[in-house]
């Protein structure tokens, strides 16, 4: 417990820090840093058992290399395509969001970092981005300009650091289609859905490979 | 060039391109591509591409119970609930309905939306408090933009019927009742400009939203914006033919395409940009208008205390129970006081 305490920053500390402006570059661009208290570990084996879970592997958030298995792309990938498959909100929320922004100041986590990936129709569009690159034509065309983008090895770690850092209060969702966005974002590892149908986020989209 | 940049050039040249397109087009004389084929080719493609995406999310099932919740739940039956906690958190389908009703028709979750801002705190002046206000100016634009879009478009048929029906005479006449000039000044249309102007200005100009804004985001905007503008120009600025415009839009419904001479280019912007706004619509975010009905975070009612939802491919779970969780806590347990069922042997 010391420890913990000696790295995660104080109220105090982050406080001042907190603006509501954009980064310079654009949104594909920023990678996200892993600063101590604003990321979870993963699992430690020891849990994993005890709940009957599969054990990957060790690995740690704040290493370079995460270890993911080989064919991490096409589980993420497969993932995804069943969860649509399975879920009419995901698959609805992610074509008909109008990127209205009401959500924004809605979320306690984008109010309290004021990082841009964590307005709520940010959160959903770092998912969304790849959704459109792999499975829409237009994606697969015009790429970037429709807000399409590779996934990489860095839009993982992405998801993993602002995914987790909603939790599914629905309170975007109590906007329009915004929140059906609400909706939107957690398609995420953390999905609503996900969580209900399978218990644990873990076993969500980010789960098997995670 | 930045991301922002990149994405409202883009997007402002497309509809610029397509502008000149069509007017390039009218100059070649290519007339008929524009005034008949062009909208043929966009109620199709509109037609087909509307029911491909109802039957595309029409295929993914809705497992669970999520209607999104505001208000008091039905409950105990001395828990009061009032109308609103009726229509924030619908039991019946009747407030189903009534909920869906509002929000498609008065935008009632934008109503709530609320501005917040960092604000220097007299009391603390080396930190700053968090501020939130109402904030109404999204509902009013947006609302204001979707009731003048119904009208105008309702005020369009008049081209495309003969004899033009009651109800579109009277609409008419509501609509240009502030009588500035001839020809009669329509209201509409300036609210519609008016209001896709704010929304594309309030894009452009918070900062939060611009960082999030696509191609997709102002695309859409800048066409209507366009079509707006071309309609306008067309019935104040460049007076175009209407008897000949009406010949042409009736062949049109009617299955009898004709092209009726000396019909001025504007024209066939403005109809070729419409041709465009509507080929484009089943594969853009303008979708969210049947998305809206078929929410299911919308569409539900808030039942699951009262009504059993079993998820469709719901797979055999091995449940943990009690008594596995104290054999294998037992002796802990005992250490730490915690009574247990069955004593350490």
């Amino acid at each position: 417990m010391a420890k913990a305490k000696s790295t995660v920053p104080k109220p105090e500390e982050i406080l001042p820090g907190i603006s509501y402006k954009t980064p310079a570059k654009g949104w594909m661009d920023v990678k996200p840093e892993f600063k101590p208290g604003t990321y979870c570990n993963p699992a430690n084996p020891k849990w994993a058992e005890w709940i009957e879970y599969p054990f990957r592997r060790n690995w740690s958030v704040t290493e370079e290399d995460w270890h993911l298995p080989a064919d991490w792309k096409e589980i993420i990938l497969q993932g995804m395509e069943d969860r649509l498959n399975r879920f009419r909100s995901l698959k609805l929320f992610f074509d008909i969001c109008v990127r209205c922004g009401a959500c924004a100041d809605k979320c306690h986590f984008f109010l309290g970092t004021g990082d841009p990936k964590n307005m709520p129709v940010l959160r959903a569009e770092l998912m969304r981005s790849v959704y459109k690159r792999y499975f829409k034509p237009a994606g697969k065309i015009l790429g970037e300009l429709v807000g399409a983008r590779d996934l990489t090895e860095e839009v993982i770690k992405e998801w993993f650091y602002y995914l987790y850092q909603c939790t599914e209060c629905r309170r975007c969702s109590l906007l329009p289609l915004r929140d059906r966005h609400g909706r939107n974002d957690h398609p995420g590892p953390g999905t609503v859905e996900l969580h209900r149908g399978k218990h644990r986020v873990d076993h969500g989209l980010g789960g098997p490979v995670l | 060039m930045d991301f922002f940049k990149r994405h409202f050039t883009v997007a402002l040249a497309a509809v610029l391109g397509l502008v000149l397109v069509a007017y390039l087009g009218v100059s070649a004389k290519l007339q008929l591509i524009f005034g008949v084929v062009a909208p043929y080719l966009a109620v199709l493609i509109f037609v087909e591409g509307f029911i491909y995406r109802l039957l595309q999310w029409s295929r993914s099932p809705v497992p669970f119970q999520i209607p999104t919740t505001g208000g008091q739940q039905e409950s105990l039956p001395w828990i009061e609930r009032n109308l609103g906690d009726k229509l924030d958190n619908p039991y019946t389908t009747k407030h189903v309905i009534g909920r869906m009703a509002l929000e498609v028709l008065a935008f009632r979750s934008l109503f709530r939306n609320l501005r917040s801002e960092l604000r220097q705190d007299p009391e603390n002046p080396g930190g700053a408090r968090l501020i939130h206000w109402s904030y109404k100016w999204l509902w009013l634009g947006a609302i204001a933009f979707h009731y003048a879009f119904l009208v105008v478009v309702l005020r369009h048929l008049r081209f495309f019927t003969e004899p033009v029906p009651g109800f579109i005479q009277l609409l008419d006449k509501v609509d240009g009742f502030f009588q500035f000039f001839t020809p009669v000044f329509y209201l509409s249309g300036a609210v519609l400009v008016v209001a896709v102007a704010y929304l594309l200005a309030r894009r452009l100009t918070n900062p939060m939203l611009r960082y999030i804004s696509l191609v997709p985001d102002y695309f859409p905007l800048l066409m209507i914006l366009a079509i707006g503008i071309s309609g306008i120009l067309m019935r104040y600025v460049y007076k175009v033919d209407v008897v000949a415009i009406k010949q042409l839009t009736l062949g049109l419904v009617t299955l009898h395409p004709t092209v009726p001479a000396g019909i001025g280019p504007i024209f066939f912007v403005h109809i070729f940009l419409v041709s465009v706004f509507i080929a484009y619509f089943p594969f853009s975010k303008l979708m969210h208008a049947p998305g809206v009905f078929l929410s299911p975070s919308r569409n539900m009612a808030t039942n699951t205390r009262a009504v059993r939802h079993v998820n469709p491919w719901n797979y055999p779970v091995k449940f943990h129970h009690y008594d596995e969780y104290e054999d294998r806590f037992r002796e802990a347990m005992v250490e730490a006081d915690i009574p247990v069922e069955k004593e350490l042997e």
